[in-house]
């Protein structure tokens, strides 16, 4: 017996953490999952919305017609010491197309309020796979336009901010990004793509390489046939934004901050979006963490999670040009 | 991590958390995180920052709660909060700063985990930093390329074609001591001992390999830590040569479907009944079964009376005897992973 296991794809601090992580969840997620999952989230949701009311944040809620009329709820966060230069960014969880709701990284979001002084939207997009596509991203357009109509209003610069999204999240920014450019719709400053889930033909080697941990090609699968139906994995023509991953011309999007795992199925679809929009004479930032697994952020102690945060951190700083706030709770 | 820690927090003070807390460590060891990452883990599970400081290798670290380096402190502020040194006698010592007003059952074995696994990380990444004769060791016992088992084999000044036998006990018995080596099973951290021909074991609980050429001391190891496995309050000392054949129908025992094994794990979990079985199987009467128990031979007759009950045959007669060994080997043998008939 050796004491030297065969090297393992995933950073050694994560992998030690992930065991901690995968406690108790049912794995791979399956759609009779669903139902007890979102339970499970909306109750962590009122939870963390309390907490946060707790720590001083401020919450406005606003009803935003969505593209077939159904009101679609928005909620603007932001801290007491709010001003007028506090910069924009709209924000859109993740969850695979089928989970979460719009409290589901309430900690990132409180971050950069506590951090940069930022107003954050979250919008309350429908889910997969009662609402499939193109319903989820009009939802998150919605959204947008909504904030940039009211700029005034709410006291917000649209086109000074940003837009962030994560996992499922991160390609409805990318979808919502595309949709701007073609329809003329709000202009941003950047946005940030956190292991962005931009293609159901699942063709690239890491989409079919790491079958287990936070993600699986299997979950991925779900969540796609979830949003396109039989449209899922088949040779097209798709709708231009249901999957970014497929648009052939990334020209005239925001600056980019792509971020992936290396060990984690979207890596090399992340990769190829940023190679595409430098080729498209685009401007982008790309990370891809040794060792990392889809989601990884989740344990925040690690020295790799602490890097990826201080890092898109860095890359908001330089396109928002405000400092961090150096007494930021957890400031470098 | 936050709301990771909720759950780990809601665990606080139970056996599941303490072992939970355990197998962190352990998949932290395995997965060969690193010095700091033993540190931010040890702060992370106990609530509380964590600090090392090992002025023999230059390193010092400390972490809040959250996994994110501090500032250094003053040397004498440490002695306020729980703290260990990292070996006996060495500089090195790991604290966590918890308000001693604060109680936290978990921090005795947190501490000692960071520590225990600070020194096996040193000795893996740096080998001359501890002692070389322990990193060589640890090369022979684990199956290394060739070319670095010949050179350990030398380290050790032994030839190539000597033959040893491979000890292993656990760690926490007694601090480390030269001549041997910490490694890492999955069954914990180990110390392992290689043992010349004219060589006895130490005096501790410990399992024996067989005796195999140096260069397949691994294994021997194997068949060390089934051994180890074997052991009990009563059998402090296994051999894996005396147990010739039986102990691979011990090892194999998974694959076989008898009553024996059946009944005898269905008391395992009583035991002074356990205790009552493998004294009687050992020893060539009652009153020398009463002896290795402490009781009065009476209450062992009584005892052996249940227990043949129970597993329906008679304890006592000389297959009897090898029945209730051979179950029970079984017995402590199932929870041991690696088990010594395993190819490699």
């Amino acid at each position: 017996m050796s004491a030297r296991k065969p090297a393992s794809p995933l950073d050694p601090e994560l992998a030690a953490g992930l065991a901690v992580a995968l406690m108790g969840s049912p794995s791979p997620i399956t759609l009779a999952d669903v139902p007890g999952k979102r339970l499970e989230e909306d109750r962590m949701g009122v939870a963390a919305v309390a907490a946060a009311r707790q720590r001083g944040i401020r919450i406005e809620e606003a009803d935003v017609p969505s593209v077939d009329g159904t009101p679609v709820r928005l909620s603007l966060l932001y801290g007491p010491d709010r001003s007028a230069a506090s910069p924009f960014i709209y924000y859109i969880h993740g969850g695979g197309m089928m989970l979460g709701n719009r409290w589901s990284g309430l900690d990132v979001m409180e971050d950069w309020i506590d951090r940069f002084n930022a107003v954050v939207a979250t919008v309350e997009y429908r889910l997969a796979p009662e609402h499939p596509f193109p319903l989820p991203q009009e939802d998150c357009y919605a959204g947008l336009v909504w904030a940039a109509g009211h700029e005034n209003e709410l006291g917000i610069n649209v086109e000074a901010g940003l837009m962030a999204g994560i996992s499922a999240g991160a390609g409805l920014a990318a979808a919502v990004a595309l949709m701007a450019r073609d329809r003329g719709g709000p202009k941003l400053s950047g946005m940030v793509l956190l292991a962005p889930m931009l293609d159901d033909r699942s063709i690239s080697a890491s989409s079919r390489q790491f079958s287990t941990s936070m993600w699986s090609a299997a979950e991925n699968d779900l969540g796609w046939r979830s949003l396109l139906g039989e449209l899922a994995g088949g040779p097209g023509p798709l709708p231009p934004h249901a999957a970014p991953g497929r648009c052939e011309d990334l020209s005239g999007l925001p600056h980019a901050f792509l971020e992936a795992g290396s060990a984690e199925i979207f890596r090399d679809e992340t990769v190829d979006f940023a190679s595409r929009i430098w080729r498209a004479g685009g401007r982008a930032e790309l990370h891809v963490w040794s060792g990392a697994f889809h989601g990884f952020e989740i344990l925040s102690h690690t020295l790799i999670a602490q890097s990826a945060t201080q890092v898109r951190n860095s890359w908001i700083q330089r396109v928002l040009g405000v400092p961090e706030n150096p007494t930021a709770t957890w400031s470098t | 991590m936050r709301e990771l820690i909720q759950r780990l927090s809601a665990l606080d003070d139970d056996a599941a958390s303490a072992m939970m807390m355990v197998a962190h460590f352990d998949a932290l060891l395995a997965q060969g995180a690193g010095i700091t990452a033993l540190v931010r883990g040890a702060a992370v599970l106990s609530g509380w920052p964590c600090g090392i400081h090992l002025p023999e290798h230059s390193l010092y670290a400390r972490v809040d709660a959250q996994g994110r380096a501090m500032k250094p402190l003053e040397e004498s502020a440490i002695r306020n909060w729980p703290h260990q040194p990292l070996i006996e006698g060495s500089e090195g010592v790991v604290w966590l700063e918890r308000p001693l007003d604060r109680a936290g059952t978990n921090d005795a074995m947190i501490l000692e985990r960071l520590a225990a696994g600070i020194h096996l990380t040193l000795e893996r990444v740096s080998p001359s930093a501890v002692s070389n004769d322990a990193a060589a060791i640890e090369i022979v016992v684990t199956a290394s390329s060739p070319a670095a088992l010949r050179k350990a084999v030398r380290r050790l000044h032994l030839n190539e074609d000597a033959m040893v036998r491979v000890v292993a006990s656990k760690v926490d018995d007694d601090p480390v001591s030269r001549g041997s080596a910490v490694i890492s099973s999955t069954s914990g951290p180990v110390q392992v001992w290689l043992l010349g021909d004219r060589d006895s074991p130490p005096e501790r609980t410990c399992g024996i390999g067989s005796r195999v050429p140096v260069l397949e001391a691994h294994k021997s190891l194997r068949q060390s830590l089934a051994a180890l496995a074997m052991t009990s309050r009563i059998s402090r000392v296994v051999d894996w040569e005396e147990w010739g054949a039986l102990a691979e129908l011990a090892a194999s025992a998974e694959r076989i479907r008898h009553p024996d094994f059946e009944r005898v794990t269905a008391i395992s979990g009583d035991l002074a009944a356990v205790e009552t079985l493998e004294a009687l199987a050992l020893s060539e009467s009652i009153r020398g079964a009463a002896s290795l128990l402490n009781l009065h031979h009476s209450t062992v007759q009584q005892r052996q009376a249940r227990l043949e009950e129970t597993l329906g045959f008679h304890i006592t007669s000389p297959a009897g005897r090898t029945r209730v060994l051979v179950a029970l080997a079984s017995l402590r043998l199932r929870d041991f992973s690696d088990g010594p008939g395993a190819a490699e």
